[in-house]
């Protein structure tokens, strides 16, 4: 199992500091996903991890390896970046053989992996945004690596595209450790196990997201009938909402209003607990509480 | 484990065609003069056998230009950005369309070579053939050194540039013109002096690209070939 270690890592372009002593320790294969604010350091992050940006103090280590100088330790991680970097006059399968003439690999296995069959022969330029973020991921599949490091790869994509990237990542996400870089909130729970929280270019907190509670959280319940007298709730548009603190107190609530003979036809949890991470200011003791193994 | 030349020279010729004709339009103007002095003149003349090398040398300079096209191009689309991450340092990036830019470079030679050739075998002359090996050598090192020094200038330069509009081929093709355009005007100075200045213009062209290149990882810092 792969081991990626980030110790004092600071980072930027020219002389402009954008990360600031970065320390984590990733030792799962699952999907960490890095999520912060636009500019809050995510695609430096990912760049000087995948080697392309050399960091101004620190060491990163892959299984102790330094990826900064080890050419071996490099070849075990694939990068793939905010832009799409195929060149757009080949077709998907031109453009895949060109990069295994570079860096070796197997083109048909990233097409298969990629379920881009029907695609292939279709030059890159006419592909919708979506299968264009769906063939450039393949590139990185060319080779079996053990950590992938992709940097919004559903950004600028419409809902179900971005879902679709999402599965496939999923199923190829197994025995594997992937850093998936993110601003989407719900994008985050729906795919990441853990999550590596960036904000003003120093990581503010690394934790399994299952384990990330909302302080305060809002349950919409719909239904026909006025259930402001059987608990304490608001209407607001198509709901009541009800203000609670865990999902237990939800339940017990839901239990309330259909003992009374209620037909609840939906329930849904409002805001995403991820929400109040991504609002509040970090602080230096955040930031130190934060500096966790995993 | 470096990429193929070829698909480079490919790609970058799917790219733009316009300074590539332009480039073998002039290496035909070359060639009709140096097929001419082949066929029609002596050796005596020898001093307007140089103009040819001009012409021969600004054609293989024009030609490989979509190279540098592509490289803002790659540069802009994240193709550089991708090299950087599997483990190539800017010298590999500048060397690998270098070596498209010379690839091209020598076809339009070897075909250049292949024209002279068979009007030195209708001519027949062992003299004339002699000088005209002679221009094609003195060809080659004008031509490759200019387009080495250009193609690595203008990827630097690219590099540094904040607003990449485009592949910044006028100025690439004025200072491919800084070279070679001297070269036209030196035929009233005698073979010997014009032969000795154009060798000293090929070899400080080729001098500047080889320092070019070779602190290319120094002078170029990693993040500048970043979209």
């Amino acid at each position: 199992m792969p081991t990626l270690e980030l110790n004092g890592v600071s980072s930027g372009y020219n002389k402009q500091v954008v990360l600031h002593d970065i320390d984590f320790k990733l030792q799962e294969p699952s999907i960490y996903v890095v999520l912060g604010p636009n500019g809050a350091g995510k695609t430096t992050l990912f760049r000087t991890i995948a080697g392309i940006l050399e960091p101004f103090s620190g060491t990163i280590l892959l299984d102790g390896q330094n990826t900064t100088v080890s050419a071996q330790a490099r070849a075990r991680m694939g990068y793939s970046s905010q832009y799409n970097a195929m060149p757009e006059e080949m077709t998907v399968y031109q453009a895949l053989k060109f990069y295994s003439g570079i860096e070796g690999g197997d083109p048909e296995k990233a097409i298969e992996l990629l379920d881009l069959d029907q695609l292939k022969d279709k030059r890159f330029s006419d592909l919708s945004q979506g299968q264009k973020k769906r063939a450039a991921i393949a590139k990185v599949f060319l080779k079996e690596r053990d950590l992938y490091l992709l940097d919004e790869p559903t950004a600028n994509l419409d809902p179900l595209a971005s879902k679709e990237i999402r599965d496939i990542i999923s199923k190829l996400s197994k025995d594997k450790m992937i850093l998936y870089s993110s601003h989407n909130l719900y994008e985050a729970t729906d795919i990441g196990t853990y999550l590596i929280l960036i904000k003003n270019g120093s990581v503010t907190m690394l934790d399994r997201i299952s384990n990330i509670k909302a302080k305060n959280y809002r349950v919409g319940i719909k239904t026909a009938t006025d259930i402001t007298g059987i608990v304490d709730a608001k209407r607001e548009g198509d709901y009541y909402v009800l203000r609670v603190t865990s999902p237990e107190e939800a339940g017990l609530a839901l239990k309330k209003i259909v003992e009374k003979g209620v037909l609840v036809t939906e329930m849904r949890q409002l805001d995403n607990p991820l929400q109040e991470l991504f609002e509040t200011p970090s602080t230096g003791e955040e930031q130190e509480a934060t500096k966790n193994e995993r | 484990m470096k990429g193929n030349v070829v698909v480079f020279a490919k790609r970058s010729l799917n790219l733009s065609k316009t300074q590539a004709v332009i480039g073998l339009f002039l290496a035909v103007i070359g060639l009709i003069t140096i097929v001419s002095l082949t066929l029609f003149a002596s050796t005596s003349s020898a001093s307007y056998f140089l103009l040819s090398v001009s012409f021969l040398a600004i054609g293989i300079v024009m030609f490989p230009m979509p190279v540098l096209l592509l490289y803002v191009y790659d540069k802009n689309n994240g193709v550089l950005e991708h090299l950087l991450s599997i483990g190539w340092n800017q010298n590999d990036i500048f060397k690998q369309y270098l070596k498209a830019a010379l690839f091209l470079s020598l076809t339009v030679f070897v075909s250049e070579s292949v024209v002279v050739l068979i009007a030195c075998a209708i001519a027949g002359s062992l003299a004339v053939f002699l000088l005209d090996v002679l221009m094609l050598l003195l060809t080659a090192f004008l031509g490759l050194s200019v387009v080495s020094f250009v193609m690595m200038a203008m990827m630097a330069f690219s590099s540094l540039q904040k607003q990449r509009a485009g592949g910044n081929a006028p100025l690439a093709m004025g200072l491919g013109g800084v070279f070679i355009l001297p070269t036209f005007y030196l035929v009233f100075l005698g073979f010997t002096l014009e032969f000795l200045i154009i060798l000293s213009i090929s070899s400080l062209a080729g001098a500047l690209s080889l320092t070019l290149l070779v602190l290319s990882s120094r002078l170029i810092r990693r993040e500048k070939m970043l979209p």
